[in-house]
């Protein structure tokens, strides 16, 4: 039993960890925190939707086009529209990304309506068993990849000089401007990565549940809890963050009910803003 | 036409918003010479750094460089063209390595096979960078802080280089022993340099022409040895 439910907790909170991330670089890079960002997973899960049902594609291969696809969302909503007001500072971009949020889901609300849609691969429902615990294909499928989109993520920051230039952005744009980082395109670059994540993620989600368009609002307590419990703008701090909710959830299903886990979630999120603020691994020279 | 002239600066006004910092302001670099640019706090130094670097476009006027008009050229394009800023503070990227700054200061170069050979160059100047190269900049002394900002700087390979306050919180002794590193530099590689400085004896000694800024006008252009001979710059400025 506690088995199972560690396993659960485990292969949920790496796709935690990977949304989360997704949120964090955008909030620890430019400051801007993204309140579309529950909604632009949910798009990338329509896409897979969309091309699992008209294309007939199995859903997992569609991967390529919820990141593509939300690549160039991302990259045009950065630049038309949040580099306009950048200057304007948090409370501006947050409204503009709210007002962003309406205006997506109810994007959504026109094409595919407020019905619960999903995707039924063939090894859906398919598990098998290690010790008494019981491990179904696609999560660990899910967990797997996550895992793997976070690892590259972070070793394209640390490793590339792309990565480098947008860490720089990040510490001092002026300094960035004098070596001849363009910091707008960088902004754009840094934006179009955290939506194609997301993008990504929703194409995994929405192979293990159905989503409607108003599925994203549910991540964005997620979203905030790995950020801050990481510590903003920290990939390794994030995964750890994803796991330690994903393990939350998983515990506090078993002993208070499914009912009770958004409850819990909120809690550890406030008992984490008043004890842990600069989070696990809050760094020294951000801020 | 003057082919010796690197950068010409005419008629330049230029501030923050509606505000104007710079009046009227001519100014030339010849190639292969140092430039002082003195005088006290909010006179306008800066300000005229970053409209050579791009930051700040000018209200009106021209700049040209090797002939060319950048007076709305964009940063990118103005590093790319030779012309590299070490700004007042140093502004270091504080949460990365020694060596991945030095390597930023090369983003707009194309010939990245060759960036090994100028990381070398840099740690030859500056043995103290080699010794520390894989340690944050923001745990690095003062001194050592401007050795990497400076490293930084020539990594671009720049042919105008515009170094802001150089003398910025640093000991006598630390700031003599980056300026020999920066006549070396000045010998070496073919390149021109403007200098901000307060400290204003430095600016001087260390330059072949000067101009000296009050309020946001130039108030005396000479040759360096001139000025510092001047009556009225020994009395307001040298204190002698």
């Amino acid at each position: 039993m506690l088995g199972q439910v560690l396993v659960n907790g485990l292969l949920q909170g790496g796709f935690y960890a990977c949304i989360g991330v997704s949120f964090s670089i955008v909030f620890g890079i430019m400051k801007i925190i993204n309140l579309a960002q529950g909604t632009q997973v949910i798009l990338g899960a329509y896409i897979t939707y969309a091309a699992s049902h008209l294309l007939g594609l199995d859903p997992f291969f569609t991967l390529p086009l919820s990141i593509i696809g939300l690549f160039i969302l991302g990259y045009m909503i950065q630049k038309y529209l949040i580099n306009l007001v950048a200057k304007g500072g948090l409370i501006i971009t947050s409204l503009l990304t709210f007002g962003l949020n309406l205006i997506l889901i109810n994007i959504a609300l026109l094409i595919w309506k407020a019905d619960f849609r999903g995707t039924n691969p063939w090894y859906m429902g398919m598990s098998f068993e290690v010790a008494g615990v019981t491990i179904p294909y696609v999560r660990l499928l899910i967990f797997v990849i996550a895992i793997l989109f976070t690892i590259v993520l972070e070793l394209f920051f640390r490793k590339t000089e792309t990565g480098n230039s947008i860490r720089a952005t990040a510490l001092n744009p002026k300094a960035a401007q004098l070596m001849g980082i363009d910091i707008g395109k960088t902004y754009c670059l840094t934006f179009a990565i955290s939506s194609a994540l997301g993008g990504a993620m929703g194409t995994l989600f929405i192979l293990a549940k159905p989503i409607s368009p108003f599925t994203g609002g549910d991540f964005l307590i997620i979203l905030f809890s790995v950020a801050i419990l990481g510590g903003l703008g920290s990939i390794p701090g994030a995964l750890l963050a994803g796991i330690v909710l994903g393990m939350v959830e998983s515990f506090s299903t078993m002993f208070f009910g499914i009912a009770f886990q958004n409850v819990v979630l909120n809690l550890v999120f406030i008992l984490i803003l008043i004890f842990l603020p600069t989070g696990f691994m809050g760094k020294r020279f951000y801020g | 036409m003057d082919t010796s002239s690197l950068l010409r600066i005419q008629n330049l006004h230029a501030g923050y918003g509606d505000v104007p910092v710079l009046w009227d302001i001519f100014l030339k670099v010849d190639r292969r010479k140092i430039i002082g640019l003195l005088g006290g706090n909010g006179a306008g130094k800066t300000t005229l750094l970053n409209v050579i670097s791009g930051i700040i476009s000018p209200m009106k006027g021209r700049v040209h460089f090797l002939e060319e008009d950048i007076t709305f050229s964009n940063p990118t394009r103005r590093v790319q063209m030779g012309i590299t800023q070490i700004p007042e503070g140093r502004l270091l990227f504080y949460g990365l390595t020694v060596k991945q700054n030095l390597r930023l200061g090369a983003f707009t170069r194309k010939d990245k096979a060759s960036l090994e050979k100028g990381l070398d160059a840099i740690f030859q100047l500056f043995p103290r960078l080699a010794e520390r190269k894989d340690q944050l900049a923001g745990t690095l002394s003062g001194g050592e802080q401007q050795m990497c900002a400076i490293g930084r700087g020539l990594m671009s390979r720049p042919k105008l280089l515009l170094i802001d306050e150089l003398s910025w919180g640093l000991a006598p002794l630390v700031v003599d022993h980056i300026m020999v590193a920066l006549k070396k530099v000045y010998e070496e590689m073919e390149l021109s340099m403007i200098l901000v400085e307060q400290d204003v004896q430095l600016g001087l000694e260390f330059s072949h022409r000067a101009y000296v800024l009050e309020t946001g006008r130039i108030v005396k252009e000479g040759r360096s040895e001139d000025i510092i001979k001047d009556p009225d710059i020994r009395k307001s400025y040298l204190g002698i």
